[in-house]
């Protein structure tokens, strides 16, 4: 499979973010911060860089159709997004540029290049918000991921294959999630395989917590070995990062070996970014970035 | 010196002629003639904002820059980092322009213009040895993979990029943000020569120049083809459509400038 097909505005790729929004992402990260608030802030940088990519002189071009899905509250796991955009699952990238819940303006001193410094206003677009509530339905989620994803591959079979990142802090609490995932994973355009990346959102150790095992980090692994079963259960349906993606993971500093997959377990936040980062940096033959 | 350019570009396929990002000096086919000849090509960043104005800056600055530019890492750096200082005043006009024109830039612009615009670039110039004409030396100087081919006694001779397999998609870019003469000093490549009348040079963007290259790698001839084409803008055009369509040449926007001595 090779994962290379032109992403363009005729043939734009597609991404599912999907971030888990149980009651547990209201607790603290590793580092001490709200989970859910540093799950909001990295799904809106990762969004406002997708949309930089587009942004030419002529405007917005369109090379990303993306949906932002959210699974925890008592309803059926649905898009995050809000406002103009709201029931609407995809979005492409002009209509997230017009379909922002705010843009904050901060003013940050940047270097002129001659020795000096210029004020330089950075706008920070917001299309999520934290939320946390009741359990982790992943099961579900990832059915809707199925279904869109389904009538996706069909209709759009010459593209390059839709990429979904799930974003959580737990397991599932809704059962087991391998079958669905494999039904994801078995999806395919004609340039390869639906890609599916899991990432586990490491939790502040607890007040006697002596196992140092239970809060080990395992990033990019090629295998399960030192998983637990639950966290074996979600590397089992993470894909391998195709080689372009590997590449950028060296850029990032993340040194992969071939077969790694998409699969964190335990993240911090610079690990939160780097996999959003990798998984999202899927420009082929340089057709976007020329 | 007398010299032909032939002059040829083509938008990446489903891009309208206006969003090609390259740019070349001259920007068409001409015949240009003087004790000195300058040439240059740079190519735009498609993800950098108002790369194609940069790119046209970058040639401008070329076309207007004396001899001793492109012969050393330090001048070439200097003429570019100039260029870069003369960005941010041309940025604040843009800005303002826009808002006079009732069309504020959105976030998302403002976030982008910030990052600066990018471009490859590649510059020739030609000098005559003597008053009559007919030999002289030449100099090139680079940033990016904006390939020169030239005939030797030994076939066509290729810089900077000399495999097919080395170009990427992280070529070595001028960014008019940030960027000093230091930093752009080491990402210079200089190549050097001698020229006698008939000999031929091409200029060429990635795309094209990575296709010449694999052709000449397995064996192949490709100049043969690259004739043909240079017939006339509607050859070229429908040429680079077949070898995208037949997914020999990647889609991206390709310019090739053709010139022969005299």
């Amino acid at each position: 499979m090779p994962y290379d097909a032109e992403i363009s505005r005729a043939r734009p790729a597609c991404f599912i973010f999907l971030i888990d929004q149980s009651g547990s992402m209201g607790g603290k990260t590793s580092e001490g911060q709200v989970k859910a608030e540093v799950l909001a802030d990295a799904i809106n940088e990762v969004l406002h860089s997708l949309i930089l990519r587009c942004t030419s002189d002529e405007g917005i071009r369109d090379y990303f159709k993306i949906a932002i899905i959210g699974y925890g509250a008592e309803n059926e796991p649905d898009s995050v997004l809000s406002g103009r955009l709201s029931g609407q699952i995809f979005a492409t990238t002009s209509e997230l540029s017009e379909g922002t819940m705010a843009v904050e303006t901060r003013v940050e001193r940047w270097p002129d290049g001659n020795g000096g410094f210029v004020d330089r206003v950075r706008k920070v677009p917001i299309w999520v918000r934290p939320v946390s509530q009741q359990g982790t339905p992943m099961c579900a989620a990832l059915t809707r991921v199925h279904a869109l994803l389904d009538t996706w591959v069909s209709e759009n079979y010459d593209h390059f294959p839709p990429i979904v990142l799930n974003i959580t802090d737990a397991w599932a609490t809704d059962g087991d999630p391998t079958e669905i995932g494999k039904k994801i994973l078995s999806l395919r355009t004609e340039d390869g395989y639906a890609l599916l990346f899991n990432l586990h959102i490491a939790s502040a150790p607890e007040q006697g917590d002596a196992d140092p095992e239970k809060n080990r980090r395992i990033a990019f692994p090629a295998t399960a070995d030192g998983l637990d079963p639950r966290a074996a259960a979600l590397f089992a349906i993470s894909s391998p990062l195709p080689d372009r993606m590997l590449r950028y993971a060296d850029e990032y500093n993340v040194p992969l070996v071939s077969g790694s997959r998409g699969f964190v377990q335990n993240a911090n936040i610079d690990f939160i970014v780097k996999f959003l980062q990798i998984g999202t940096r899927n420009v082929p033959g340089g057709n976007l970035l020329r | 010196m007398k010299a032909d350019a032939t002059v040829f570009s083509v938008a990446k396929r489903g891009n309208s002629a206006t969003e090609n990002m390259d740019a070349c000096w001259p920007a068409e086919t001409t015949r240009l003639h003087g004790p000195t000849v300058r040439l240059a090509m740079a190519d735009g960043a498609t993800e950098h904002f108002l790369s194609k104005r940069w790119a046209a800056e970058l040639v401008r600055v070329m076309a207007r820059s004396p001899r001793r530019t492109v012969t050393t890492n330090q001048w070439f750096a200097s003429a570019l980092s100039a260029a870069c200082a003369s960005w941010l005043p041309a940025l604040r006009k843009f800005h303002h322009d826009r808002e006079q024109q009732g069309r504020p830039l959105r976030w998302y612009e403002i976030s982008k213009l910030w990052e600066g615009a990018a471009a490859t670039i590649l510059a020739v110039f030609f000098q005559d040895d003597d008053e009559h004409g007919g030999t002289g030396t030449w100099h090139a100087a680079a940033i990016g993979d904006t390939n020169l081919f030239w005939a030797t006694a030994g076939g066509m001779t290729t810089f900077p990029i000399e495999h097919s397999e080395d170009f990427n998609d992280t070529p070595p870019l001028v960014t008019s943000v940030g960027m000093t003469e230091a930093t752009l000093r080491p990402r210079v490549r200089l190549v050097s020569g001698t020229w006698v009348a008939g000999q031929r040079f091409v200029l060429a963007t990635d795309a094209l120049a990575k296709w010449i290259l694999g052709r000449m790698e397995c064996g192949a001839d490709p100049w043969e083809q690259v004739n043909a084409a240079l017939a006339d803008p509607s050859a070229f055009m429908e040429w680079v459509g077949n070898k995208r369509e037949l997914r020999e040449m990647h889609n991206d926007d390709v310019t090739l400038l053709n010139l022969e001595l005299h």
